[in-house]
Formats: C-alpha cells, sequence, structure tokens
C-alpha cells in the first residue's frame, strides 16, 4: 500500500473517530470545520505513535463503538491520562471555540434546588458508567494481545 | 580608553525598565539589550469586544484561543504557565534553546520577550512591610520613595481597606475596579463575620492591582471586557513593555534587540559584555561604563557565573511556593454572572495564623479569582468524570468558581540551589536547578493552608481541591545573588554592586535575600529603582 493510500486510510479513520466523538460530546453530529480542526488537532499533538493501550481502546471503539460512554468513565478514573481522553478534549476545545456552540457552553441560570438534583444525576449516572467501564476495560485492553497474538 | 555609552541594561522586563528611568532622567545615555520576541500571530486578529461576544460571533477564535499549533490545549500534568494563552506564549518562545534549565523537580520560567516575564504579570502589586522585609539589609525608608514613585508611573488600582496596613499606602493610588459577583459575595461575607475572621489571623479586601481604573496618559482605564488573559489592547494592564515604549522617548536611550548577553568582563573605567546576535549568530562586543544586570532572576545568576568562570559553583535559589485551591460559592450556584468583569484577582487575602505548639507561622498571601475566559475544558480535564457529564457540571458551576491561589514565604536553605554546567561541543550551558524544602516546612505549610481553607468555609466557599503544580509554579524567584551587609563572594553590596567587580549591578529579583509571601514584582521595580537611582548618583558625581 503506498504513502498516499495510507494517509488516506487514516485520514477517514480520524474523521470517522471525530464524528463518532462530537455526537457523543454534542449529542448532534459534528460540522465539517470542527472535524478538519480535530485531524489538525491530531496531527499536532498526536504525532506520537499510540502506546500499546491506547491502540488497544482505540481498536476495541472501532468495532463497539456503542462502549464509548463506559470506556470514557473508566479512563477518567483508571487512565486519566489515556489517548481516548486527551482526544476527547481536543474536540471539546475545538467545539467550544466554534461560535455556533456559545450557547451550548454558556450556564443556564435556575434554582439551586434544580442544579443540585441535577448535578446529584449526572454524579450517579457517572458513577455507574465509570463501573459498566471498569469491566468492559480489561476487554478492551486484551484487543492488543489478541491482535500481537494474530500477528497484526 | 573613551566609552560613550554610560549604562547598558540587560533585559526588558519590569525590573530592568524600572533601572533604567533614573538612569535616562538624569541625562546618561543608556543601552538595552534584549532578545525582545513579541507575539506576531494572534494579538492582531483578537477583536476588541467582550469575552461573550467573541465566543458567539467570531469565526477565527480558535486561532487565538486555542493556537494555530494547538499549544492552547494543556495535556499531561499542571505545571508552570499553564495559564499562559496562545497569545502570551512567545513570553516563553527561545529559551529552551537559549537558555536552557535542566531541573527534575523545579519548573523554571525564563522569559527572553520585550516586557520579559512582565508581559504576562498577574498584576498583584503590593508593598513589603517591616515585618516582610526582615533580614534584607534594606528598610521600608529605602523602598518607600522608590514605591511611591513605580507607582505613580504604573498605575495601581486598589482600596484602602482591610489589606492597607499589609499592602501600604500610596498617594497616586487609583479607586479600585469593579468586583465580580463572587468577589461582591465574599467581601459581604466577610464584612459580616470579620471579628471571626481576624481572631482567626484572616484579613481580605480588595486587590490591589497593577491596572487602570482610570486613564493614565496614553492608557486607557480597564474596559471589563474579560479578556485580559489574551490582549493588552486598551493597555489598562501595565506591561513594562509599556515602559520601554515610554523610554524610547528621551534622545538618549536605545532599546537594542534581538542580543542575548552571554558575558562580561570588567576594564579600566567600563565593562565589556558579549551580545549574541540572535537573528544573526555573531557576537558582539558592546562596551559601557556601568553594567546593569536585570535579566531576571535565573538570566542574570547564568551571566555572572558564566562571566566569572564559577561553573559548578552552587548559588542559592528561593521561589514562592504555590497552591491553587478551586472553591465553590454555595451562594452563587445557579446564579448568572454579570457579563462585564476583568479577568484578573478581585480579591486579596493576607492570613496569619496564630501560633500553634510548634510556634508562630509565617504570613500566607492570596488572590482570589473568578474563572470564565480561560475556558471550561481545561476545567473538565480535571475532573475524573466522563467528558460530557464533566462539562455539563463545570457548565452549571462555572459562575460559583472561586479559585484561590495561595503564595508561601521562602527561604534559602542547602536543598535549594542553581549551578551552571558548562556546555559541551555545540550546546549552551545549562543552569542546573535542585530544589527540595524540608518536610517539616511543608508541613507547616499544608498547615497553614488548611486553617485558611476553614476560614474560607466559614465565608461560604466550599474548598474542592487543593492543587501544588510543582515547585517553581509561582514564577517568583528570587535570591541567586543577595543583597547582603557582609563581605560574602557572589552576592551583592545593599547598593546593589556584584561583589568582587567595581562596575556591574544587579537590579533584579536575585537580590532579594528570602521571599515573603507577597506577589514581589511591586518590589522589584520599586527596589530596581532604587539601585538605578544610586547608579545614575554615581555616574553624575551627585548631580542627580
Amino acid at each position: 500500500m503506498s504513502t498516499l493510500e495510507q494517509n488516506q486510510i487514516s485520514k477517514a479513520a480520524l474523521t470517522a473517530e471525530g464524528a463518532l466523538f462530537a455526537r457523543y460530546l454534542r449529542g448532534k453530529p459534528a460540522s465539517q470545520t470542527a472535524l478538519e480542526r480535530y485531524e489538525a488537532g491530531c496531527e499536532a499533538l498526536f504525532a506520537e505513535p499510540p502506546s500499546p493501550e491506547d491502540e488497544a481502546i482505540s481498536r476495541f471503539l472501532e468495532r463497539h463503538p456503542w462502549t464509548l460512554p463506559w470506556l470514557d468513565a473508566a479512563t477518567a478514573l483508571l487512565l486519566p491520562q489515556a489517548l481516548l481522553r486527551k482526544k476527547l478534549l481536543l474536540l471539546l476545545a475545538i467545539l467550544e471555540t466554534l461560535p455556533e456552540n456559545a450557547q451550548w457552553c454558556e450556564p443556564h441560570p435556575s434554582h439551586r434546588a434544580l442544579v443540585l438534583a441535577r448535578l446529584c444525576l449526572w454524579g450517579a449516572t457517572s458513577a455507574l458508567k465509570a463501573a459498566g467501564g471498569a469491566v468492559l476495560l480489561p476487554f478492551a485492553l486484551r484487543t492488543r494481545f489478541v491482535g500481537s497474538a494474530s500477528g497484526s | 580608553m573613551t566609552i560613550e555609552t554610560d549604562a547598558i541594561v540587560v533585559g526588558s522586563g519590569a525590573s530592568a525598565t524600572s533601572a533604567a528611568f533614573p538612569l535616562v532622567r538624569a541625562g546618561l545615555t543608556v543601552r538595552m539589550l534584549d532578545v525582545g520576541n513579541v507575539d506576531a500571530r494572534y494579538s492582531r486578529l483578537i477583536p476588541d469586544a467582550p469575552f461573550s461576544e467573541i465566543r458567539a460571533s467570531d469565526s477565527a477564535q480558535h486561532r487565538y484561543f486555542l493556537g494555530d499549533e494547538f499549544e492552547g490545549v494543556p495535556f499531561g500534568h499542571l505545571r508552570v504557565g499553564a495559564q499562559l494563552t496562545p497569545p502570551r506564549r512567545h513570553i516563553t518562545q527561545d529559551t529552551d534553546t537559549l537558555t536552557p534549565v535542566a531541573a527534575d523537580n523545579f519548573s523554571g520560567m525564563e522569559s527572553l520577550a520585550l516586557g520579559g516575564l512582565g508581559a504576562g504579570w498577574g498584576a498583584v502589586a503590593v508593598q513589603f512591610d517591616a515585618k516582610d522585609l526582615e533580614g534584607y539589609p534594606i528598610g521600608q525608608a529605602d523602598l518607600a520613595p522608590h514605591y511611591a514613585s513605580v507607582s505613580a508611573r504604573i498605575g495601581i488600582s486598589g482600596e484602602r481597606d482591610d489589606l492597607l496596613r499589609f499592602y501600604g499606602d500610596c498617594a497616586s493610588l487609583q479607586p479600585p475596579l469593579d468586583l465580580d459577583a463572587n468577589a461582591q459575595l465574599l467581601l459581604e461575607s466577610y464584612a459580616r463575620k470579620k471579628h471571626d475572621m481576624n481572631r482567626r489571623g484572616i484579613h481580605l479586601g480588595r486587590a490591589r492591582l497593577a491596572v487602570l481604573s482610570k486613564d493614565l496618559g496614553e492608557r486607557r482605564a480597564q474596559q471589563y471586557r474579560d479578556m485580559d488573559f489574551y490582549s493588552d489592547s486598551e493597555r489598562s494592564v501595565f506591561r513594562p513593555a509599556f515602559a520601554v515604549d515610554e523610554l524610547r522617548g528621551h534622545a538618549k536611550f536605545r532599546y537594542e534587540s534581538p542580543y542575548l548577553v552571554e558575558r562580561f568582563r570588567e576594564l579600566d573605567g567600563g565593562v565589556e559584555v558579549d551580545a549574541l546576535h540572535v537573528a544573526s549568530g555573531r557576537v558582539e562586543r558592546l562596551r559601557a561604563r556601568r553594567l546593569v544586570l536585570a535579566a531576571g532572576t535565573l538570566g542574570s545568576a547564568r551571566i555572572v557565573l558564566r562571566s566569572l568562570d564559577r561553573y559548578d559553583t552552587p548559588l542559592p535559589l528561593v521561589a514562592n511556593p504555590y497552591t491553587y485551591v478551586p472553591c465553590l460559592s454555595l451562594g452563587r450556584v445557579g446564579k448568572a454572572a454579570p457579563e462585564r468583569r476583568h479577568s484578573l484577582t478581585q480579591v486579596g487575602v493576607i492570613y496569619e495564623p496564630p501560633a500553634d505548639r510548634d510556634g508562630p507561622f509565617p504570613r500566607v498571601h492570596a488572590q482570589a479569582y473568578s474563572y470564565r475566559s480561560l475556558l471550561l475544558f481545561k476545567l473538565v480535564k480535571e475532573a475524573p468524570l466522563p467528558v460530557p457529564s464533566a462539562f455539563r457540571i463545570m457548565r452549571e458551576l462555572v459562575n460559583a468558581f472561586v479559585i484561590l491561589g495561595i503564595h508561601h514565604e521562602d527561604r534559602p536553605s542547602a536543598g535549594k540551589r542553581c549551578v551552571l554546567r558548562r556546555a559541551g561541543p555545540g550546546e549552551r550551558d545549562r543552569l542546573e536547578v535542585t530544589y527540595h524544602e524540608t518536610p517539616e516546612v511543608e508541613a507547616r505549610q499544608a498547615r497553614a493552608e488548611k486553617g485558611l481553607l476553614r476560614g474560607f468555609r466559614n465565608l461560604g466557599c466550599w474548598p474542592l481541591k487543593r492543587i501544588r503544580p510543582g515547585n517553581g509554579a509561582s514564577i517568583h524567584y528570587g535570591g541567586t545573588l543577595p543583597m547582603c551587609r557582609e563581605e560574602r563572594e557572589l552576592s551583592a553590596t545593599p547598593e546593589g554592586r556584584l561583589r568582587g567587580t567595581r562596575s556591574v549591578f544587579v537590579a533584579d529579583g536575585s537580590l532579594l535575600p528570602h521571599l515573603p509571601a507577597k506577589a514581589l514584582t511591586l518590589t522589584l521595580m520599586a527596589n530596581a529603582e532604587r539601585v538605578g537611582s544610586i547608579l545614575a548618583r554615581d555616574l553624575t558625581g551627585g548631580a542627580a
């Protein structure tokens, strides 16, 4: 496979990854601008080859995109320096600096009790996701051994 | 030998410019040598508009908020300069290659920018009082006229409130800046519980800042756009680069860049410096009757050690230990925040904890900030939660966050030093920094912090997490060439003359023998002006 073809494949993979992450973060598809910036950001910040753990998580996510919320929650607690988390934060930064998202980033004043109730709800769902993710994470990390054993 | 230049001043930061003023005012010929990096990329992109307007309308905002190379998206553990936004990144540009520092446990930030580290100064401008100056060979009376003169020149705003006896007074004090909602609530709560707070040793007041609340010369009063971490457009926050502009108005002053002064040697009747012209790589020899080193605490130490061939000789080093604590102001949860605000510190705190069984505690100085314009993703990064949940939580709470930055005093000890190591072929000399505080001192600092945070809880501000970003993170350094009365090698006289030399003066943080907890920049400027005044009198035969 030529370098050009390899580049096109990795570009397509990054675009797909960015689209998945944007739907997860924003709840709707990303704009073309956001995806282009995500690609540029990944090239600027994550030029080094990923660690075996990061590679494994990435491959697992490609095959099972529905596990993203669970793996995000688990890595936040157990692997805070994981590439997955860094990439999510990069895309969040990009989304935050798009004018169309300015309103989305603004706090919405409301009654203190309501705010506290929302915080409790988000905290509880985060804890549940982290628990589920902690079960999934070893499977995701095992992908690298399976991958290595099959010579890929 | 005829030497036409009266003084060469090295650097262009807060100290260098303050030392230069008395020299040029005395009619002396002054050359300021500086690398002088500037931000040529981002500042021109930033509209003169409030933060929220920019957020909603400027399609190029990602460039100055995140950086073209995404340099404003920091990953990894927090280190020094985490709040250096892309338009401020030029402050540390080229230091890795031109002035390398090696340290395992110390983040030594230097600057080769026009205005030096002052280009990113948080603008807290308070005086040292008699207690802070204990152990210095100079007293308040020596600094008082220079505090007054520097304050009038740079413009300081603040209130004569509970902190007046700690911060000192000045006749030119401008009215305080408007408070934001978090600070207003905090100070109201303090006013109600003042007796109890003072009994605990906690004193609060309005921030004392080198920020204009009224126009001063060509500089405009603060416009409350909340863009102070990115832009200096109205020039309300003082930057030493403005002082360079003012100095350029004097006929006998010359600002010359890009020069990195590497070493000096004394001559009959003067001094000669080797200055690397950074753009061409050639070394030029320049002469003057006197040399004023104001390249920063680490920079001046490097020049002195190299010039005196004192490689591998340790110098003392002090740096204010720093902790920051995000707190939640419960009374502000769910409330809107007024659009009109500035980004800098809002409230000053002095904490003098009552003595315990181990004796008295040193004084602590803290500042309270609100959080908004540094963007939410930096807060999200710190939360051990899934990114969307962390984002929603931070967005919900951001208006109620009070960030408390706590500084402790620092005194020299055997574990804190810097050493210049000779370069190998094709390399540059490396300044090696070692910084180890004793466990006893660290434990005392932690206890003092706990006491202060208990008081803040009582004011309705709940601390969430204590974060120590690491040694050197305060970017307050000093003590490498301390001024003292006794004859000691690699020290300075109380007048700022480097011992063992006739013509070399030091005028930056290197001179301060220890660092009290208070922000040091105003004292650096006042002391540099004092040294410059002494030198001006010396060069004019007492006429200045």
